[in-house]
């Protein structure tokens, strides 16, 4: 079971590629012969608000989805967190879950206590949804956690790149660069959806 | 978002609150609004409501969708004028067919399922989230609340609202 766990400010479109990623894994997993009859993903939802709209937009594109709510799953529902993972292990055996945190949460912290109390767990990667149409006025009011949220990410997506001119991009992508050399950045626009091959790269480490 | 948790939305490297201790009167290299949004800002107010909509017979949609987005563009200039900011808003329309909207501010998005604009429904659940900064929670409930409810029964006058409180 490998786990991907998106993060990103609200609003940054984490659901949109989560769709995207989701349809493209799904299918990569019906032409895979050698697949098992396990399911091959399940989405975990966490949100704010006491009124879900992710998962319902997830579900209604025949996604299985659960959902964790009234929380945040980088503080106070790290135990149902790790019993929804484990609980999944024991139960479905899916080959990918996704979790999508809420825009508030710092997922670096949800990866730790995932690395510490997930069974079973082949794999598990950071990806970050940076909002480029909001760059500069994020990073003006709420800098601590657009770096916090950064600068641990395997993977970033610069998200809404049809919204900005290429020099602006540009400038966005050097101080994502600047906050974390390590990370793979793709630009991409979640609106006009991604190449597959951005999600080979991003997810499968096909290069 | 449980307020026992931790706050998320401190400023760990302090730069923002350096920068705010100063009166107005001097010229800021950012926007008004940006300025005093540090100095208020820690946790958002959240509006979160479900609505089931009843029609007296099954009817095209489309006009609920307009009066959501009449919604959605009221809600957002009234944040404006408050001088607060928006984190996200959004919404799903439900029925046989299903709508979802959001925007931060900048833009709407919208999308519906394929065959949303030829659909006829009878019934219709509506869920809306708006998490906003710098705006009391019962000052956005309130004016969330009253501005989707009229634009809702200005779209569809016939129309029966509850409340959906059975969610979670």
């Amino acid at each position: 079971m490998k786990v991907l766990l998106f993060g990103g400010f609200l609003g940054s479109g984490k659901t949109s590629l989560i769709l995207d990623l989701a349809k493209f894994l799904v299918a990569r997993a019906n032409t895979d012969l050698t697949n098992s009859q396990s399911p091959s993903l399940v989405i975990i939802e966490n949100e704010v608000g006491e009124r879900g709209i992710d998962d319902k937009i997830l579900k209604a594109n025949g996604l299985q989805v659960r959902e964790l709510f009234s929380g945040c799953i980088c503080c106070t529902l790290t135990t149902e967190l790790t019993v929804t993972l484990n609980e999944l292990k024991e139960t479905f055996n899916p080959q990918w879950v996704i979790v999508e945190a809420t825009g508030m949460a710092y997922p670096h912290r949800i990866a730790e206590t995932i690395h510490t109390y997930g069974k079973g767990i082949e794999e598990l990667k950071i990806l970050i949804v940076a909002d480029a149409e909001r760059w500069e006025e994020l990073t003006e009011i709420v800098p601590g956690l657009v770096e916090g949220q950064l600068t641990k990410a395997d993977v970033v997506f610069i998200n809404k790149i049809d919204c900005l001119e290429p020099e602006t991009l540009e400038k966005v992508k050097i101080c994502i660069h600047n906050l974390n050399p390590t990370a793979q950045i793709f630009c991409v626009s979640g609106l006009q959806g991604l190449d597959p091959e951005t999600w080979n790269k991003a997810v499968l480490g096909n290069e | 978002m449980s307020k026992a948790g931790h706050e998320h939305f401190q400023h760990q490297d302090g730069k923002l609150d350096n920068r705010c201790e100063h009166e107005c009167s001097h010229e800021c290299k950012h926007e008004h609004t940006v300025h005093h949004l540090s100095q208020i800002t820690k946790e958002p107010s959240i509006f979160s409501e479900s609505y089931e909509l009843t029609f007296s017979e099954s009817r095209s949609i489309l006009q609920i969708q307009n009066a959501l987005t009449h919604w959605l563009n009221e809600l957002l200039a009234w944040v404006n004028n408050k001088r607060g900011f928006v984190g996200h808003i959004k919404g799903f329309a439900e029925g046989n067919e299903s709508f979802w909207f959001s925007s931060t501010g900048k833009t709407i998005q919208a999308k519906p399922s394929s065959g949303w604009s030829q659909a006829k429904e009878s019934k219709l659940t509506i869920s809306t989230t708006a998490i906003i900064f710098g705006i009391a929670e019962t000052e956005l409930k309130d004016f969330a609340r009253e501005s989707l409810q009229k634009f809702l029964t200005q779209a569809v006058p016939d129309l029966t609202l509850e409340v959906n409180d059975k969610e979670r």
